[in-house]
Formats: C-alpha cells, sequence, structure tokens
C-alpha cells in the first residue's frame, strides 16, 4: 500500500498533473459559479480536453473541476442566495444571511476552510476504505456484480426526491434501453439501428452526457431566462469584508468538521446520495445538537449552520469515488460522467484498478488533497478574479458553450452525424426536464446498463441458465435484498401517503 | 384539454416501451440462441416490460397535483431563440465537413452571437475570429489533431 501511496504522490506531482489540479480548481469554480450549470456539465465538458492526456491527469483535472464546481456553486449561495448546484443549497441557510451582515468574506473563508478540511478528512478516509472495499471486491463473482449493479441503479432511486422516485426508476429504464442500442457485444448482432450504420456502434456516452446535461443546460438558460444574478455577484464582491476568523469562531468550527466530515463521507460513498443529500444531513443533525441559544441562530448567520454543510458536501464528493474506484460503480451522476471518460481512456474502474493501474488509482486520492489545498490557497484570493469572468455577456456564453459541447464530440469520431444526433438528443432532454424527469439516473442506467448485461448473462451462463445465482451466495442476497428495501421504502412512503389522503377526504357519497 | 403533466410524461413512456417491445422481434438471433438462457433480446425484452408497467402504474396513480398540468409547463418558454440555435448546430453539422473548421465554426459562432441579440459587427467578429483561430492551433499544432481543410476547398483544387 505505501508503494502504492508513493507511486501515486509521484504521479500527483508531476508538474502537467499539479497544473491539471490548478486549472480543474479554477475552471470548476467558474462553471460553479455560473447560473444554471452544474459540476456534471463542467466535467462533461472538459471530457474532450482530456483525450490527449494521460489517464491519470485526464481524472485529476476532473477530480479539480468537481471540487471547483462544488466551491464555486458556495460562492454564488453565499454571495447572491443562487446556489449554482444543488450540494450548496444548505450553504446559502446561513452563508446568505452573513453576506447580508457584511460578512461576506467571512462566510467565504469559513466556507473554503469548511470545504478544505472536509474534503482532507474525507480523502484520509477514502485512503484507508479504498484499498480495502478494493481487495474484498477481487472476490466478487458476476452474479455479485449484477447485484451491485441493481443496487446502484435502485439507490439512485430511493434519493430521489419527493414525488419523483417513479420518474427516476423511469430515467434509468430509459438510460438502460438507450445502451442497449447497437451492435450487442456478445452476439455481435445489431439491436435497434434500424440499419442505420452510424448507429452500429451504438450511442457514445460523452455525445449522451454532453446533450443531456451541457447542451440541454445551456439551451434551457435561453428557454427559461431566470434573473441574470451575475450582476449582483459582481456587486457582493465588491463589499467582501475582511476573511480573518477569530479563535473562536475557529474553535466553534472544529467538532462541526470533525462530525461533518465522518457523516458526509459515509453519505457520500452511499450509492445514490451524494453531495445534496449530505449537506442537509449534516445542517439537521448541527440544528438538532445545537442548544436552544445556538439553535435560534440558525438561520440567522450561524458558524455552524454554515460549515456543516460546506464541509459534508466536499467528504460526500471524495466519498462518491470509494464505489467509483473499488468497485466501479459510479454512486452519483457526476462519478458517473467521470466514470464514462475513464471507460473511453480504456481505464476499466473496479477492482482491477487497484492492482493493474494502481498509479491511477492512488494518483486520484493523493491529487485530491492537493485539490483541496490549491482550493484554499489559491482559488479563495482569485474569488474576485474569477468573478471578473462573469462579466462575459449570456449572448456570447451560450454559443461558446454550445461550441464546446458539439466539438468535443466531434473531436473524437469526426462523424458529423454526431452533432445532428446531438441536436436530438439535446431536444428530448429539454422536454423531459420540462416535464421534470431528472437526467442523472438516465445517465447512469446508460453506463451500468451494459456492464449489467454482461453480468447477468455470464452469471446464467455458468448457472446454466438457473437463477439460483441471485440467492446462492449469502454477498449476492444481501445486496439484492438492500436493493428491494431501498426500492421499496419510497413506493411504501407513497402508497401510506396515498392510503391516509384517501382517508383524510371523504367519499363524496357520505354526504 | 389539459393533461397532468406526470400524467403527459407517463403516457409517453407507455408509448415508447410499447415501440421498443415491438422492435425486440427485430433483433436477429444466432442459431442456437433462441433457447439460450440469454440471448441479444432478453434485456431488451425485460426493459419493455418493466418500463411498461411502471409507466402503467404512473398513469393509474393519483395524480400529483403539484406538478400541475402540460401547458403550464410549457407556457412563457422563449421558444424562437433555441429553434435558430437548433438550426444553427444542424447547418454546422452539415458544414463541418464541407467548409471545415475554420469557417464553418466562424459562421456558428458569429450566427450563435447574433441569434441571442448581438449586434455590433466589432464584437460579433472580435469574439469569435480570434478563439477559432486559437483553438484550431490549440488542436492542429499543439495536440497534434488533424483537421481536414474542408471539402470545397478540395474540389476548388
Amino acid at each position: 500500500m505505501l508503494e502504492g501511496i508513493f507511486s501515486g504522490l509521484s504521479t500527483a506531482v508531476m508538474p502537467i498533473n499539479l497544473l491539471m489540479v490548478a486549472v480543474g480548481c479554477f475552471a470548476g469554480t467558474f462553471i460553479g459559479m455560473l447560473p444554471g450549470l452544474g459540476p456534471i456539465t463542467a466535467i462533461a465538458l472538459m471530457i474532450p480536453i482530456t483525450y490527449g492526456f494521460d489517464p491519470s491527469t485526464g481524472l485529476i483535472l476532473m477530480a479539480g473541476v468537481y471540487y471547483g464546481a462544488i466551491f464555486g456553486g458556495s460562492t454564488s449561495s453565499i454571495l447572491i442566495n443562487a446556489p449554482g448546484v444543488a450540494g450548496t443549497v444548505a450553504t446559502a441557510f446561513d452563508g446568505y444571511p452573513m453576506a447580508q451582515k457584511g460578512q461576506a468574506g467571512k462566510a467565504l473563508a469559513i466556507a473554503a476552510y469548511s470545504s478544505f478540511s472536509g474534503g482532507t478528512i474525507a480523502a484520509i478516509f477514502l485512503l484507508v476504505a479504498a484499498p480495502v472495499l478494493a481487495s474484498v471486491s477481487l472476490s466478487f463473482q458476476s452474479g455479485d456484480y449484477f447485484a451491485l449493479m441493481v443496487l446502484g441503479l435502485t439507490a439512485v432511486s430511493a434519493f430521489a426526491g419527493k414525488g419523483q422516485v417513479l420518474k427516476a426508476i423511469t430515467m434509468t429504464l430509459f438510460g438502460i434501453m438507450l445502451s442497449t442500442i447497437g451492435t450487442d457485444p456478445a452476439a455481435g448482432v445489431a439491436r435497434f439501428t434500424f440499419g442505420n450504420m452510424d448507429l452500429i456502434d451504438g450511442i457514445s456516452f460523452l455525445l449522451l452526457a454532453m446533450s443531456t446535461f451541457a447542451l440541454s443546460e445551456a439551451l434551457l438558460s435561453i428557454l427559461r431566462p431566470t434573473k441574470d444574478t451575475r450582476t449582483d455577484e459582481e456587486r457582493a464582491l465588491k463589499n467582501l469584508g475582511s476573511m480573518k476568523l477569530s479563535k473562536e469562531e475557529v474553535k466553534t468550527m472544529i467538532p462541526v468538521i470533525g462530525r461533518s466530515s465522518v457523516l458526509g463521507f459515509f453519505t457520500g460513498v452511499l450509492p445514490g446520495a451524494g453531495a445534496t443529500i449530505a449537506s442537509f444531513l449534516a445542517y439537521g443533525m448541527e440544528r438538532n445538537i445545537a442548544s436552544a441559544k445556538e439553535k435560534l441562530q440558525f438561520g440567522k448567520g450561524s458558524i455552524r449552520g454554515l460549515t456543516a454543510p460546506e464541509t459534508a458536501n466536499n467528504a460526500a464528493c471524495s466519498g462518491s469515488f470509494v464505489p467509483l474506484l473499488t468497485l466501479g460503480i459510479p454512486g452519483s451522476g457526476t462519478t458517473a460522467v467521470m466514470m464514462g471518460a475513464l471507460i473511453s481512456y480504456g481505464v476499466q474502474p473496479g477492482p482491477r484498478l487497484f492492482v493493474e493501474q494502481p498509479e491511477v488509482f492512488w494518483s486520484v486520492i493523493i491529487s485530491m488533497y492537493i485539490g483541496n489545498i490549491v482550493l484554499l490557497v489559491l482559488n479563495l484570493p482569485l474569488i474576485p478574479y474569477i468573478s471578473r469572468l462573469l462579466a462575459l455577456p449570456q449572448q456570447l456564453l451560450v454559443p461558446f458553450v454550445l461550441f464546446f459541447s458539439l466539438i468535443g464530440v466531434y473531436l473524437v469520431t469526426f462523424n458529423a452525424f454526431d452533432i445532428h444526433m446531438m441536436v436530438i438528443a439535446a431536444a428530448i432532454a429539454i422536454g423531459l426536464r420540462l416535464l421534470n424527469y431528472p437526467m442523472a439516473p438516465m445517465l447512469l442506467g446508460f453506463i451500468l446498463g451494459s456492464m449489467m448485461e454482461e453480468n447477468l448473462r455470464r452469471a446464467l451462463m455458468i448457472s446454466d441458465g438457473s437463477l439460483a445465482f441471485l440467492w446462492e451466495r449469502p454477498i449476492t442476497l444481501v445486496i439484492l435484498l438492500i436493493s428491494a428495501l431501498f426500492l421499496s421504502a419510497p413506493l411504501v412512503g407513497n402508497l401510506r401517503q396515498w392510503v391516509k389522503n384517501r382517508k383524510a377526504v371523504p367519499n363524496d357519497g357520505e354526504f | 384539454m389539459s393533461i397532468n403533466r406526470d400524467k403527459f410524461g407517463a403516457l409517453l413512456f407507455l408509448c415508447l416501451a410499447l415501440i421498443y417491445g415491438f422492435y425486440v422481434d427485430d433483433i436477429p438471433l444466432l442459431f442456437g440462441d433462441e433457447d439460450a438462457p440469454f440471448n441479444a433480446q432478453t434485456l431488451p425484452n425485460a426493459l419493455a416490460w418493466i418500463l411498461g408497467l411502471v409507466s402503467f402504474i404512473q398513469l393509474v396513480m393519483p395524480a400529483n397535483q403539484e406538478a400541475g398540468n402540460l401547458s403550464s409547463a410549457f407556457r412563457g418558454l422563449k421558444w424562437g431563440r433555441v429553434v435558430q440555435l437548433g438550426v444553427l448546430m444542424v447547418f454546422y453539422g452539415f458544414t463541418i465537413r464541407y467548409l471545415g473548421f475554420l469557417i464553418s465554426t466562424t459562421i456558428f459562432l458569429v450566427g450563435g452571437f447574433a441569434v441571442l441579440g448581438e449586434r455590433r459587427i466589432k464584437v460579433l467578429l472580435g469574439a469569435s475570429i480570434p478563439v477559432v483561430f486559437i483553438f484550431w492551433y490549440l488542436l492542429t499544432q499543439l495536440m497534434g489533431i488533424y483537421l481536414a481543410p474542408g471539402d470545397i476547398f478540395e474540389m476548388l483544387g
């Protein structure tokens, strides 16, 4: 393990990789601050740039973008109460009131220190947990992998918002359906290509990610114009105030950081949970354990209320790498995009990664430390300068996002059909977004769909068509039972609510 | 007539499941694969059934009133500019091979800025031409990616 750490360290501190961490954090912060564009878009836009790099360098850049986007989202949450990403909604609860009191600089500093601490502590957990889990998962068989993929897909639905469970399941199934287009890898027969040679290789992951996130988010900002918050943000940045923290404030933060890091990391490890849920859980936990006097401060600029979600969301970002690096199962839409990128570099994430390409595995973990340091020492002082980039008017920004998305996909295949396909996919994505369907489960279904089919096929072939592999090994059975629990819990909840509502509303006939 | 937004979505996916399921039979099977425990049709078949079932449940379950009706979801949207950008992207797809990267991308960016309301010639050209050239230089000279000059130039000799 020590050898691996040193190998990862030597890869991570290579000048090109250090540069990529810095560029990633910087670009991520900028994109995260833009209204409407989230970390998935930020990472997707980076994928074409990373094609010429080593897998480690590419993944390091994307990890930097991920952290940067979350931090950028926090900045707009604190300054103007407009979270750039869902994971920083809870940050606004106390961050924005602090900014209104003229303590925007202090709030940004608390956010940066909390993010740094949460990310660093979680990266240490990752350093310990990932190799252990990776070595355990080396004994996994096809049936176990199939069960794990089912778990990954059902967990996404379980953590979907209220009333969104069936929609998340629908989108997951839609994603798996899209993954069946093209040549079946085992039988070599064409499926759903309708004789079109451009579909023989299936739909490219990058095309789907770019069109459903980058393209559709950019077009939606035109279709459904929201208030342009960039001038407010610029104005708020001019009155930042001091960024210094007092000893008492640091003392208040330390135990909160400890608790929220643990909570955030383990929430991030859970497939389907992630930064948003982690930040809300941490905020809720801090408010619940606060004294009655401190409780009154929550929502009015409480340091604890700002520290908890900021620590937890960054810790969850690190946590979400655990299932990706050790099991090859992305736990969130963001890590699904990263996994797609890794596969396109020719790297298969999963337990074999730890054995076969330890330098990739460890350099990503080590780069997380470096990414956190970059965020603290580089991004925090640079926030006023990064925000100047926001002055770029929307009529220039949107065509650039469209161009980078289109050309990013085109440069992989040099096939103009892909550009037309992206327009169609973006139009469908916009329609589905307007109907309130979540996009991340679709991406997850698309990524896991072909892997799930391959493992199910292998497991069925080995067991000679018998489904007994689902319950013969305890590990498979346990994973499948957890999946069933994940799937049934929200449905049972919905059903109970429905029965309750029916009881509350008397029948017309009774009156 | 107005339909609940969620119900409309469920109806769309039910149709998709039916169409997808209809075309599953068109997937050719290798000789002897018909009786195999898992063949190229197995997963698509299962997916069609599961999606159909999930959509049907959504259709028959009580409507979520918070979702609102379909017309409210599509009301007040600025479709004009988005459609124009869509046409521009399709045009970009058609021209990138014929006109080459430099000309087609410049046209795309200038068109995009213009669609979104930019009218100043200096900005239209100043924000597009240098970016296109820098990007082209990065791709061809630094990253070693070959970009064909465009079929039209080959045709012109």
